[in-house]
């Protein structure tokens, strides 16, 4: 009888319909060993072996039950002890009640038919348990076949979550203002700087290059990914003038370890636009990858405004927040925190190798 | 009428730079008497010149090119030069104002220009400006409507951090503050339990006590007293938290 789920607050009143199949069940199944043992010539006749059996039944159930809803929280060897100790108790309360209900004087069978109130106690225990043991396999089967549902559920969630995560990643990467801007960059320096222009032509070109082809596969390098930042921190350079600088810091052993695509820009775009552009002075970023054992680390430090009124932040730290626990299965990190003196210190962390 | 000055502001050096030789072709007979690269210095340039004409890039450092509008008022004509913002342009088109598009292009600034020449002998009165200004600021901020919360800054140990909100395993009024707890430990928020559960996500957040809200995703067990209370266990942290009666019946489909 698996009334009550384990670790789960107990309701009454949500479980009263199960418990009402299972009782309907007792009924049944105890009218058949009543009707089975009086054919065989076991006890009083039909009427009173009934009316004793019912209550016997009757008791044992509710103990029993009452017995699960308290060891709820305990394992299953104490719950069958508990269970069988409370059909015992059950089955003596029964037949003092049906005894009672059935007009019989109990104390006119106790020295002659003991025998017969033990064999019905073990009656009880055994049949009870069987019958425990019946139903908990329905309920077992029944449960197996929602756990398959919910799983099924899970995994098209999470099929569905990472299709959002990619479209999201695909519309993040060209930003609208990031590429009008650049153009009337380069649209100025062909009138002012034809040679610069050429330079800012082609590192959009890389940038997008990079962008769009690495969107499609599952994953780039750490070392494409360092070529697109460098790509897109060469046209701010050009744009911010003087007021960016910047250093990418990676040591050639990592510039082939594969990295999910477009993780690391996000971050370093938040540095330039939430960091940076609203600073008059402007800063720089630094963008490192180390790797210790069983760990790759990316860190994109700036030092712009670091935290401030009116920052928008969230989205794009969203998104890549939800994309590394898709793909990393909750074991990778996103750090995010202040820099030292001022700006933005961002890093992930994902499993690398095996330690 | 005598000569029309004019202000060119944008962070973008180039983009000046460009924006100025266009001018000059263009309408060579305006005077331009100042350049700047954050919203404070074309401010103070606007306040030095009085020119007629203001060039602002919506996005600057210092004061926005909005803010650096809604400040100047006098007689100086703002024309704000944007790259693609799908809000900000409809609620140009309708307003009383001028615009530019990035790229700019010379058909544009052509037709941008006729028109100036036409409005700047007669400038609308500033009401009408201040007006049309904060309809495109409001137009703006239509196009991030606030969603539920999702970071949180929070102070960790000697360090401001952000934390992810579904990283959080409960909220926890203290004394001044609001403890936060994630896998790696506690820290604090100055945002009362109160707000906090208006703005994070009802489906994920439970308030369960009136200091108290827990992820449900980090639910490990629930248990029941003798007299009916429920506690709650969560995944991460040993504490037992108790569940007051009035949100126990968030508990009752489980």
């Amino acid at each position: 009888m698996r009334e009550v789920e384990p670790g789960k607050a107990f309701v009454l009143r949500d479980h009263a319909r199960l418990i009402a199949r299972k009782y309907v069940s007792a009924v049944l199944t105890v009218t058949v060993i009543v009707m089975l043992s009086t054919m065989m010539g076991f006890g009083e006749g039909f009427a009173t072996n009934f009316i004793i059996g019912q209550c016997v039944g009757t008791c044992a159930f509710a103990f029993t039950f009452t017995a699960l809803v308290c060891l709820r929280w305990k394992g299953p060897l104490a719950q069958m002890t508990g269970a069988a100790l409370a059909m015992a108790a059950g089955a003596c309360t029964g037949i003092i009640l049906g005894a009672f209900f059935s007009g019989k004087d109990l104390f006119f069978y106790l020295p002659e038919r003991s025998e017969l109130i033990v064999q019905v106690v073990i009656l009880t225990v055994m049949g009870g348990s069987l019958f425990r043991f019946i139903l908990n396999s329905q309920e077992k089967i029944r449960q197996a076949g929602e756990r398959i549902q919910r799983e099924k559920i899970k995994r098209l969630t999470i099929e569905k979550k990472v299709v959002e995560t990619n479209l999201r990643m695909l519309q993040a990467q060209i930003e609208p203002h990031f590429l009008f801007n650049t153009l009337s960059n380069i649209l100025s320096l062909l009138d002012t700087d034809v040679d610069r222009g050429k330079v800012m032509i082609s590192d959009l070109i890389a940038y997008l290059r990079i962008s769009l082809c690495t969107s499609r596969e599952e994953m780039a390098t750490i070392g494409q990914e360092m070529e697109m930042i460098r790509a897109y921190l060469d046209i701010f350079k050009i744009r911010m003038g003087e007021r960016l600088s910047y250093e990418i810091d990676v040591p050639d052993s990592l510039r082939c370890i594969p990295f999910p695509p477009m993780l690391i820009q996000p971050l370093v775009e938040n540095a330039v636009r939430h960091g940076l552009e609203p600073r008059i002075e402007g800063g720089d970023i630094r963008v490192t990858a180390s790797h210790r054992p069983g760990a790759l680390r990316i860190d994109v430090a700036d030092s712009g405004l670091g935290f401030h009124e009116g920052s928008h932040w969230g989205v794009g730290l969203t998104n890549i927040k939800e994309r590394l626990d898709t793909l990393y299965d909750g074991k990778a990190s996103l750090r995010l925190g202040g820099n030292r003196p001022n700006g933005f210190l961002a890093t992930i962390e994902v499993p690398h190798g095996t330690g | 009428m005598g000569q029309v000055k004019a202000i060119i502001a944008d962070d973008e050096e180039q983009l000046v730079i460009y924006l100025e030789s266009m001018l000059s072709r263009i309408w060579p007979e305006l005077k331009i008497c100042g350049r700047a690269g954050n919203g404070r210095d074309a401010l103070a340039l606007i306040e030095a010149h009085a020119p007629d004409i203001a060039f602002l890039d919506i996005k600057m450092p210092g004061l926005t090119g909005m803010e650096v509008a809604a400040r100047c008022g006098g007689s100086t004509r703002v024309v704000f030069i944007t790259a693609f913002n799908q809000y900000a342009v409809d609620a140009f088109e309708s307003g009383a104002m001028d615009y530019l598009l990035k790229p700019v292009t010379n058909a544009r600034l052509e037709k941008t220009v006729t028109r100036l020449k036409k409005r700047v002998a007669k400038t609308p009165p500033p009401a009408e400006l201040t007006a049309a200004i904060e309809e495109v600021i409001r137009a703006v901020g239509r196009s991030a409507p606030a969603p539920c919360l999702k970071w949180i800054k929070a102070q960790h140990r000697d360090s401001i951090r952000l934390i992810y909100v579904n990283d959080v395993i409960y909220f926890k009024s203290s004394a001044k503050y609001t403890s936060v707890l994630t896998a790696e430990g506690e820290s604090l928020i100055k945002k009362p339990i109160k707000e906090l559960s208006e703005e994070l996500d009802p489906e994920t957040f439970w308030r369960i006590h009136r200091g108290t809200i827990i992820n449900a995703g980090c639910i490990d067990k629930i248990s029941h007293s003798l007299t009916g209370r429920l506690a709650v266990k969560l995944k991460g942290s040993s504490e037992i938290l108790t569940v007051s009666r009035s949100y126990s019946h968030l508990f009752k489909q489980m």
